[in-house]
C-alpha cells in the first residue's frame, strides 16, 4: 500500500528531505531575506515587501501542513513572492495610491543628527526615484547585491542567469545609476 | 569617463547604506510562529491509517456498550406478567435511579432548530 504523501522538501539541489517546523525555519532564516530583496525590487517598498515575505511563508507552511510536495522550495518561494507583488501592489495603490518617498525612507540610525537624518533621507528618496526609472533587471542585481551583498555567482544562481550575464548587467546598472545621479545632484556622501 | 561621475566605490557605499537601510532591522520572526502548532506534534502524531483503525475501533466499542447496556436494561423492565429481578425495580443495587429515566435519558433527544 502507498504510504500517504508526507510534506517533502527540496533542498534545491535535486535531494528531497522531510520537513519539520525546524527546518521551515531554517527556510526562513536561509531564503527570507532573499525573497524580500525581489520583492522589494520589485515595488522598492519595504513594508510592502515585507508583507509579501511573510505570505509567500505563510503559504509555503500551508503547503507542508496539507502535506504536499515542493521539490525546489527556493525557486517556489520567489515564485510565489513575483506573483504576490504582481498582485499585490497593484491592489495596495489602488486602495492607497502612491506615497510620497520620504514616508517610505525612514532613518532608523538613532546617532543622525536632525539635520544629517534629514538630508539623508532626502539623498536616499532621491535614490530611491532614481532606482524606480531603472529596469526592473538592474534593480533586482542591484538588490541583491547591495542589501544582501550577495556575489555574482549567488545573484546568477537566484535570477537563473550566467555569472558573465551578472557582471555585464551590474556594471550597465551602476552606470545608468551613476549618470542620473550625476544628472540629478544627489549627494554621493551617505 | 565623465569626471563629474561618482567614483565607483563612493557609488557602492552610497547604495550600500541605501538598501540596508530598507532591510527590516531585526528581521521579523517567521509568520508559522503566530499561527501553527509546532509540526513536532504533527511528526508524533500517529499516521493517518491508524488514527483511523483507532477511532473505528473505540466508535464500535461505545457503540458495543450502550447496545448492550440497552440489552440489559430491557431485559430488567417488567414486561408482562414477569416480575423485575430487583425487587425495587432498580437496576443497580442500592440505587434511586428509575429505569425507565435511564432509557429515556438514552434515548436521543429530538434536535430543535
Amino acid at each position: 500500500m502507498k504510504p500517504e504523501p508526507r510534506s517533502v522538501l527540496g533542498s534545491g539541489d535535486g535531494s528531497a528531505e522531510r520537513v519539520a517546523s525546524s527546518d521551515f525555519d531554517g527556510l526562513y532564516e536561509r531564503y527570507g531575506r532573499e525573497v524580500w530583496a525581489m520583492s522589494y525590487s520589485r515595488w522598492m517598498d519595504s513594508e510592502l515587501a515585507m508583507d509579501i515575505t511573510q505570505e509567500a511563508f505563510l503559504r509555503l507552511w500551508k503547503q507542508i501542513e496539507a502535506g504536499e510536495e515542493i521539490q525546489n522550495p527556493r525557486a517556489w518561494l520567489l515564485r510565489v513572492a513575483r506573483n504576490l507583488a504582481e498582485d499585490y501592489a497593484k491592489s495596495s495603490f489602488r486602495r492607497n495610491g502612491t506615497q510620497p518617498p520620504e514616508v517610505m525612507n525612514g532613518v532608523r540610525s538613532g546617532d543622525v543628527a536632525p539635520l544629517d537624518r534629514m538630508e539623508r533621507e532626502e539623498g536616499f528618496a532621491q535614490i530611491r526615484a532614481l532606482l524606480d526609472e531603472l529596469p526592473p533587471a538592474d534593480r533586482d542585481i542591484l538588490t541583491l547585491k547591495y542589501a544582501l551583498d550577495y556575489d555574482a555567482p549567488q545573484i546568477a544562481e537566484v535570477l537563473g542567469i550566467a555569472v558573465t550575464a551578472v557582471h555585464m548587467r551590474l556594471s550597465r546598472a551602476r552606470q545608468r545609476l551613476a549618470d542620473r545621479i550625476t544628472a540629478s545632484g544627489v549627494s554621493q556622501t551617505p | 569617463m565623465n569626471s563629474n561621475s561618482p567614483k565607483t566605490e563612493d557609488l557602492d557605499r552610497l547604495l550600500s547604506a541605501y538598501f540596508k537601510q530598507q532591510l527590516p532591522n531585526p528581521w521579523p520572526a517567521a509568520p508559522t510562529s503566530r499561527f501553527a502548532e509546532p509540526s513536532t506534534v504533527a511528526a508524533n502524531r500517529p499516521a493517518h491509517a491508524e488514527r483511523v483503525g483507532r477511532s473505528s475501533l473505540t466508535l464500535a466499542a461505545s457503540v458495543a456498550a450502550l447496545l448492550g447496556l440497552g440489552l440489559l436494561l430491557a431485559d430488567t423492565r417488567p414486561q408482562g406478567g414477569v416480575a423485575p429481578t430487583a425487587t425495587d425495580g432498580s437496576v443497580l443495587k442500592n440505587s434511586t435511579a428509575n429505569g425507565d429515566k435511564l432509557l429515556k435519558h438514552m434515548t436521543p433527544e429530538p434536535t430543535h432548530r
